[in-house]
């Protein structure tokens, strides 16, 4: 599903990624841990184009990308929808209610009728337990009903991968359940799925593999069994160690 | 007492006290003997050869005027000064005890003599009617039915059309401020016929500038250039009817004139002419019917103006934020160019400038050059309020598949238009004063509409309050408009709370 070769990112002199080389396979969540500054959201960025790359190439859901694509190139198009992303902020549209953010891109990107829009939105609102708040606008709603609807938004496109950055870091701790529950339902039923977490629980029980990045390159890349409980370098087990400390 | 009538009425009384004579200017003679000088109003804008900046002395003024109020004042034992004013508000001013005396091509009509003390002439002049050759059929004032007939504002020339045509059904009369501008709107074939003095027909009129000009030989009536005294001083009317007097008998005055080219034989007849009492115009019903009317032409300028300033504000923003390094560049030009120069110069370019290229009527020229103008404003008020708008807004559409132009027309120009509202109600409020920039290309809108009504009625009292209330009445739905939509857009905001 996803095939990523010596994927290579800077800003300025700064390097953020070192010749990122990985794959995914389809149905597989894939937990990406580390010390911030390490380059995962840039990673993650990189996957659908937000952040565009010096050196390397990406295969995801039968789009390739390489540097240098225009912003108006149509593979963008294609790429975005099959490809999903959620926001660390949500990044609702604030101007539009609940039903309409999901609508929105379907309608205007896919071209789909107003009125077939409206009932899969619904549909997706459903999903994600938020039925009844379809006509609220996004400042009606608390925090973890935002993400919800955010999730629902990049649902609607019927993306085959979907990329979480730091979906509930924004949010009260009784908030994150509701959506960590959201995205576990998600992987249940077989969504090709990245999420740069910092919740070690959903690394350990729903990710198939856990990715620690730091200082642009995977260090670490295996099951939750052997990269949770047997860090094997220093910066995983020195970063796992002080999660644990931190929430016993 | 209901606090809006209390301000209506103080008002009133301000506007009542600054209408009537200013009170203790008597006494003027003496002061001036005090003093050692003699101070007299005048426009440079009057142009040659009254009083005018001296072309190869570029701050020096001269002018035929300035030759005879310093024979005057050295024949009174003092020095003259001449201050610089508008040409409309000379004789306002005069009352306001600004300067001494008026000498500027001051018309000996009724209306000034009710208002102020005229001295004897200094100068007879000829209305005199200026066509384009190609129209031999126009020899006399009375074949002017029908026409668009151009003249200066305030003048005697202005009086006799009005007299001959009662209104714009029977003639058009376009007022002009400046001495050019008659005749190159007659060559352009925007009117049919200028009527003034012959002093200014025969130096910005028929002139080898203007091949296809004449000045119709029959003179229309005569007139007299005098000098204007407040009506508190007529001791300093008679000292300066002496004077005059004396520089007539001896010679002086004729040698002025004589430098000036402007001696001929008018000068030499009686030159006493009373002039007739026109009846000053009451508030009627046909005032306020011409009131309505000039409103009418200030909201079509404005609401007209505004919809192309939205779209060309708009344009140039996203050419600003979005653009390419040269789309850029040209948007900023262009935002620096309109922004950065008078509105007045640009309508002056539009209607005057482009008019041997393209031939803008008033109106159009008036729609394009406020248009255009304000656009430039627009355009820094949008670019604001895209660039308010968080990155992340931007992220998230794209992230959903949408192109640049549906980002812009489904995310951010929704939420940018609440940003600017706000602004955007200012602006078009203030376009709705400044549309009265546009009198100086002929349009006859609220503000020139009361200056108009001014003159008729001599007094500034009623026409100002008639105009006042009804840009207020313009003005104030349009504000209650613009908050009711503010609110509508504000559906999606948390209420604000400090």
């Amino acid at each position: 599903m996803i095939s990523v070769r010596s994927l290579c990112k800077r800003h300025g002199d700064r390097e953020i990624l070192v010749g990122v080389t990985t794959q995914v396979g389809k149905g597989e969540t894939i937990a990406i841990v580390g010390p911030s500054g390490g380059g995962k959201s840039t990673l993650l960025r990189c996957l659908n184009y937000l952040e565009r790359f010096e050196a390397g190439e990406i295969e995801i859901a039968g789009v390739t990308l390489r540097p240098e694509l225009a912003n108006s190139d149509p593979v963008l198009r294609t790429l975005r929808t099959r490809v999903g992303m959620v926001f660390q902020q949500f990044n609702l549209f604030p101007h539009l209610s609940a039903l309409d953010n999901v609508a929105l891109a379907p309608r205007v990107v896919k071209r789909v009728s107003a009125t077939a829009a409206e009932s899969r939105a619904r549909e997706l609102l459903a999903q994600v337990g938020l039925a009844d708040r379809a006509a609220a606008f996004p400042h009606e709603l608390s925090g973890g009903q935002q993400q919800r609807v955010a999730i629902a938004r990049a649902l609607a496109q019927d993306p085959d991968v979907m990329l979480f950055d730091e979906p509930t870091s924004a949010l009260d701790p009784e908030m994150r359940d509701d959506v960590m529950e959201v995205i576990r339902s998600l992987a249940r039923g077989g969504m090709t799925m990245l999420v740069v977490t910092h919740e070690m629980q959903f690394a350990h029980d729903i990710a198939s593999r856990v990715w620690v990045i730091d200082r642009g390159t995977i260090a670490e890349d295996g099951p939750p069994t052997e990269v949770v409980d047997r860090p094997q370098t220093a910066v995983a087990r020195e970063f796992f160690g002080r999660l644990r400390r931190a929430s016993p | 007492m209901n606090r809006r009538l209390a301000l209506v009425l103080g008002v009133l009384v301000a506007a009542a006290s600054c209408d009537g004579e200013a009170p203790g200017h008597g006494g003027t003679l003496a002061r001036i003997r005090e003093r050692g000088e003699l101070t007299w109003g005048g426009d440079v804008q009057g142009g040659a050869p009254y009083v005018f900046e001296d072309p190869e002395h570029p701050p020096q003024v001269i002018g035929f005027e300035v030759d005879i109020m310093a024979a005057v004042a050295r024949r009174l034992g003092v020095r003259p000064r001449m201050v610089q004013y508008g040409w409309g508000s000379l004789v306002p001013s005069l009352e306001r005890g600004d300067f001494d005396v008026i000498a500027n091509g001051l018309e000996a009509t009724a209306e000034r003599r009710e208002r102020i003390l005229l001295s004897d002439p200094y100068f007879v002049y000829a209305e005199t009617l200026t066509v384009r050759t190609d129209r031999p059929e126009l020899r006399a004032v009375f074949d002017l039915k029908g026409m668009r007939v151009g003249t200066l504002s305030q003048t005697y020339a202005y009086d006799i059309l009005r007299r001959l045509y009662r209104d714009d059904s029977e003639a058009v009369i376009k007022v002009y401020e400046g001495n050019e501008e008659p005749y190159t709107d007659l060559e352009l074939g925007r009117t049919d016929a200028v009527l003034l003095d012959n002093i200014i027909a025969e130096r910005y009129g028929c002139t080898p500038a203007h091949p296809t000009l004449k000045c119709v030989p029959y003179e229309v009536a005569r007139g007299v250039y005098v000098i204007g005294i407040r009506k508190a001083d007529p001791e300093l009317k008679q000292a300066i009817d002496a004077v005059l007097a004396a520089m007539h008998a001896d010679g002086e005055l004729e040698a002025i004139l004589r430098k000036w080219k402007l001696w001929d034989d008018r000068q030499l007849e009686d030159r006493h002419s009373e002039g007739q009492v026109v009846r000053s115009r009451a508030l009627d019903g046909e005032l306020v019917v011409q009131f309505l009317f000039a409103a009418w032409v200030t909201l079509k300028l404005t609401v007209l103006a505004f919809l192309l300033a939205v779209p060309v504000g708009a344009g140039l923003a996203v050419a600003r934020v979005y653009g390419a390094a040269p789309v850029r560049g040209a948007a900023r030009l262009y935002i620096e160019l309109f922004r950065g120069t008078p509105v007045l110069l640009q309508l002056f370019v539009l209607y005057y400038g482009l008019a041997p290229v393209i031939s803008l009527g008033p109106v159009e020229a008036a729609v394009l050059g406020l248009g255009l103008n304000y656009g430039a404003y627009e355009a820094e008020v949008y670019r604001g309020a895209l660039l308010a708008i968080p990155r992340g807004q931007t992220e998230a559409a794209r992230a959903l598949g949408l192109g640049p132009v549906q980002v812009l027309g489904h995310v951010l120009l929704p939420q940018a238009l609440r940003l600017a509202l706000p602004p955007m109600t200012n602006d078009f409020v203030s376009l709705l004063k400044d549309s009265s920039l546009v009198s100086v290309i002929t349009v006859i809108e609220l503000t020139k509409r009361m200056t108009i009504a001014a003159v008729d009625m001599r007094g500034w009292m009623i026409p100002g309050l008639l105009c006042a209330a009804m840009y207020l009445v313009l003005s104030v739905p349009l504000s209650e408009l613009a908050r009711r939509l503010e609110r509508r857009l504000a559906r999606d905001q948390r209420p604000l709370t400090l």
